[in-house]
Formats: structure tokens, C-alpha cells, sequence
């Protein structure tokens, strides 16, 4: 390489690293620089490519990616307070690389996993549930596939954090809210701080504002509750790997307890399956809930391979 | 028989200043310019290069040739006429490297030889190569990989999480000024990457001497 030719494209690449938006006084400055000699043009263009390209470099798909490299002592850190409560944790790795332009975040199974997103954000994604990131620079989308989230959302009035399920965008600024988005049942939002913005195609938008929940049925009606710090806490209770049920049928915890395990808790008489139980369960242990059920019901367990029975004591 | 007399740097940087070709260039098309060259031209400046040393002649730099190619082509009024970005990179270049020899006399044109020696046709990207050639995402990674811990975070702060070059000097504790030295650091050390060679293999910055020990810390002095 000629030092000339170096020279050129490193002055380049000075003025492509100001950016577009400059001072007037550095806008004549390049033009004059730009005049002074054809290859400044060109170099300035190649510089200019070059970034186009560093950008578009975010489209590589996150399993392409280069190996993670080691987390920082603040995140270690950070997962030391959290992890003796979740049961796996996928924290976004240092390198720049592996948070960029889509990433896919999933659970299996009974899985918990907390991703920390580039700008400080966090998501908390509960059993099978799967989001898909989508950062740019004015937008940080999130589209929730399925499943159940919770998002706390670092402050940035500039780039609107906006969650978007079946069609439905949640939007925020600064707060913390879930989205529960699964088959079978209504869609749900609820706010912890600060305020959301629901949208809908075909409908009017509304705020909703912390310490409620928003259900959204199939038919597009809108229900908004009240919620106490308490019950707030309660429908909280899966980020620490609880379940948490207040006079709640047998039936429902049963399906309650499959969206965290493969082990099904089966209730074969309609008198059983509607009794109810109220107490904070492992989600993980559909067996030892089964077990304390039957205590305070007086009904028989049965267990099996991925499977428990109740039912009533026979004569 | 003229005289043998090289060209001296004055008499060329006087042909290269163009006020003409920067007049059609306000800094919101460079953008759509660049997006253009990064997919059309960039992907070929190495070939162009390999080209040109086999037809090295005295007083000219490949890299005068390669830069007045891209002011040349990014300076047009449209793109859309160019049907082989690749087979009109040579052409310019060539025009190039032949007005040279004409201006400076010395050496015959002959010399050089025309255009069919080019055998252009045979240079012609297939649709995979070309595609491999761009698309190789990875391969911006890689080379991403190897620039110096602080250029690549900057990269990261200022080109992906969009944050503004004020924001990016208060998160990583620096200056401004060094956060727009460590950008264009790295966008240098790339344009030799992409440019001059490592650009389809493994990574390699031929020319890591400059930048000792890569880190450099000092830089990050407030400024």
C-alpha cells in the first residue's frame, strides 16, 4: 500500500465517521477537501460503503454468528443474583455481534430464560414461549411467537420498544409489562410500571396504565382489571419458577401445570377436576403438586411415567 | 521522441480537482451511492487490483487508479445504465491507467494494451460467486473480529444500537473526539480488509503495524 493512497482513505474514513449531520462550517470544510483532488471523492465514497456494509452485517442470523466470547464481570455478576431462581439463564453474550439485527430467543419445556438485550432491556421469557428481537435504530421490536413474557424496558424516548403478538402491538417507552400470547386462551397484558400503548388493526389504540391487565378475547373485546401489588406478584410468580393458584379448579392447575411439564396431571371425575386449591407450587413438579392436592382433598394419587392421576378413594 | 518525463504529483492532483464531479454530491446521496458501491463495485476492488499489477507502470499508484474509480462511478447521475457493475469497473479503471500513460508519455499505449486484453468477459461474476462474494455475512464478521477491542465497540454502540456519538462517549467514558477516532480507525482498517485483500478468507489486516498494539488506550483521552 502506497502511504498516499493511505493517507487518502484514512482522512476518508475520518469524514464518513462524523457522519451526515454536520456544522456548517465542517460541511465546507469537506466540500473544499472533497474538490481538492477526484481520489478524495472516491475514497470518501469507499468509506462510505464500508459502513453501509458494517450495517448490513446485522443481518446475520444469530446461529452464524461467532461463538459467544466471555461475559463481563458485570454480567457475571448479574447472573450470580439471579440464577440460584431461574432454572436456565441465556444472557446476551459481549460481542457486539451476537445482539444486532434478529435475534430468536426461545424456552423449551418448564424453561425459564432472562436475555438481556443491548440496551439494558431485559426480557423474561416463560415456558415454551419463543420472541424474536429486532433492533434498529429507531425502533427495538420484539415479536412474541408464543408463550409468555416480561419485558422491563430501559428508558428511551427516542426509540419507541414495541412488542407485537397475533397482530396486537404492545408499545412503551419506559416500563415493565408481560404479554401472554397462547392458543386457547385470551390474550393478556399487564403492567407493572409505568404506561403501555395497545394496538390493534382495525381498532382504536389505548393506554394502559401500571397495575392493570388488559384481556383481549378472540372476539376483540377488551377487558381491563385492577390488580394489586399482590396479585401482581402472584401472576409474577413463574419468573421465580412458581405457580401460583388462589381458588383455582383442579382442571385449570392441571393445564397450568402443562405449560410447564411434560408430566400430566389426569382427573378423570368432573367432581374431582372442579374442586379447588389455593398455595405457590414449583412449576416444575406437577407430582408434588398432585401429591398436595390429594392431602387437602383426601383424593388418591397415582403416579406414573408422565403421568399423575387423581382421583377419588375408592370404598 | 519527447522526453521521458515523469508527471509530478502537482500536475495530477491538478487534473483530479473536480469541483464538477462533488457538485452533484450533497452529502444525503452518498449514502444511496454507497449502498450501491458496497454491493457493486466493493466486491471486485481486489480483482481490479490483481489486474492492475500486471500492468504496473512507473509514477502510478494502484490505489490513485482504484480511488478515482470509485469517484468516477459514484459521481454518475444513475447506476441503472451499468448492467455488469463488475465489467464497467474495469473499463473506468482502464480508462484510467490509459489516460495516465497518455499524460505522462512514458510508455507507449501499446504497452498497456487495449480493452480485449482485459478478456472481460471471462472476469464476469457467475450469479453464485457473486452472491458468495456479498453475501458472505460471516465474513464481515470475521474481519469485524479482528479490528481492536475499543474500535468494535464503537462500532457496536454507534453503528448498531444507533446510539449518537455524544452517547457512545458517555457509555464506554470517553471522549468525543475518540469515539470518532476509533470509528474511523476501524472504518480504515476495513476498506484495506475489504479492498486490498483478506476479503475472501480468513481475515487479515495486512497492514496491523500501523496501528501497534491495536488498543491504544492514550486515545481515549477526553477531547
Amino acid at each position: 500500500m502506497t502511504p498516499q493512497g493511505n493517507d487518502i482513505d484514512r482522512q476518508a474514513a475520518e469524514w464518513a465517521a462524523k457522519g451526515t449531520d454536520l456544522s456548517a462550517s465542517a460541511q465546507a470544510e469537506l466540500n473544499a477537501w472533497l474538490d481538492a483532488d477526484l481520489r478524495h471523492l472516491g475514497a470518501f465514497l469507499k468509506a462510505n460503503a464500508i459502513l453501509v456494509r458494517i450495517d448490513r452485517a446485522r443481518q446475520l442470523p444469530a446461529a452464524d454468528r461467532a461463538p459467544a466470547s466471555v461475559l463481563s464481570r458485570r454480567r457475571l455478576l448479574l447472573i450470580g443474583s439471579i440464577a440460584a431462581s431461574l432454572a436456565v439463564i441465556a444472557v446476551g453474550v459481549d460481542r457486539f455481534w451476537d445482539r444486532t439485527h434478529e435475534d430468536v430467543y426461545a424456552t423449551q419445556l418448564g424453561e425459564t430464560k432472562l436475555v438481556a438485550l443491548s440496551d439494558g432491556s431485559q426480557i423474561t421469557l416463560n415456558t415454551s414461549s419463543k420472541a424474536i428481537v429486532r433492533y434498529t435504530t429507531e425502533r427495538r421490536g420484539i415479536t412474541l411467537v408464543e408463550g409468555e413474557a416480561l419485558f422491563d424496558v430501559a428508558k428511551n424516548k427516542a426509540r419507541a420498544f414495541v412488542v407485537e403478538a397475533r397482530g396486537i402491538e404492545v408499545r412503551a417507552v419506559g416500563t415493565s409489562f408481560s404479554v401472554l400470547s397462547l392458543p386457547g386462551r385470551p390474550f393478556e397484558v399487564q403492567v407493572r410500571e409505568g404506561v403501555v400503548r395497545i394496538e390493534r388493526p382495525h381498532a382504536q389504540p389505548f393506554l394502559l396504565p401500571a397495575t392493570k391487565r388488559a384481556t383481549i378475547g378472540p372476539d376483540g373485546a377488551v377487558t381491563i382489571e385492577a390488580l394489586t401489588a399482590t396479585t401482581l406478584a402472584q401472576d409474577m410468580a413463574w419468573q421465580s419458577g412458581h405457580i401460583f393458584l388462589q381458588n383455582r379448579t383442579l382442571a385449570s392447575a392441571a393445564r397450568e401445570f402443562a405449560r410447564y411439564s411434560r408430566t400430566q396431571i389426569i382427573l378423570d371425575d368432573p367432581a374431582v377436576a372442579n374442586s379447588t386449591v389455593t398455595g405457590l407450587y414449583q412449576s416444575s413438579d406437577p407430582v408434588g403438586f398432585a401429591k398436595a392436592a390429594a392431602i387437602s382433598l383426601d383424593l388418591n394419587v397415582d403416579v406414573k411415567d408422565h403421568e399423575v392421576r387423581l382421583s377419588h378413594k375408592g370404598p | 521522441m519527447p522526453a521521458l518525463r515523469p508527471p509530478t504529483h502537482k500536475t495530477i492532483a491538478a487534473d483530479r480537482a473536480a469541483p464538477q464531479n462533488r457538485a452533484a454530491m450533497t452529502l444525503d446521496k452518498v449514502h444511496a451511492r454507497a449502498v450501491w458501491i458496497e454491493k457493486n463495485l466493493l466486491p471486485y476492488e481486489q480483482d481490479i487490483r490483481a489486474w492492475l499489477r500486471l500492468h504496473r507502470t512507473v509514477g502510478l499508484e494502484i490505489d490513485d487508479i482504484v480511488q478515482e474509480m470509485y469517484a468516477k462511478i459514484g459521481s454518475l447521475d444513475s447506476f441503472e445504465h451499468i448492467r455488469d457493475p463488475k465489467h464497467y469497473a474495469f473499463q473506468v479503471a482502464y480508462s484510467i491507467l490509459l489516460n495516465f500513460v497518455r499524460r505522462s508519455q512514458i510508455v507507449s499505449i501499446s504497452a498497456v494494451g487495449d480493452l480485449s486484453e482485459l478478456n472481460v468477459a471471462s472476469l464476469e461474476a457467475n450469479p453464485e460467486e457473486r452472491a458468495s462474494l456479498r453475501d458472505d455475512l460471516r465474513e464481515i464478521n470475521n474481519a469485524i473480529a479482528t479490528l481492536p477491542k475499543r474500535a468494535q465497540e464503537v462500532l457496536k454502540l454507534r453503528r448498531i444500537e444507533g446510539l449518537s456519538q455524544r452517547e457512545t462517549a458517555n457509555k464506554l467514558s470517553i471522549g468525543e473526539k475518540a469515539v470518532e477516532k476509533h470509528l474511523a480507525r476501524a472504518v480504515t482498517m476495513l476498506m484495506d480488509h475489504f479492498g486490498r485483500g483478506g476479503g475472501k478468507g480468513t481475515p487479515r489486516l495486512s497492514h496491523n503495524s500501523e496501528y501497534p498494539n491495536s488498543d491504544d488506550e492514550n486515545d481515549d483521552s477526553a477531547g
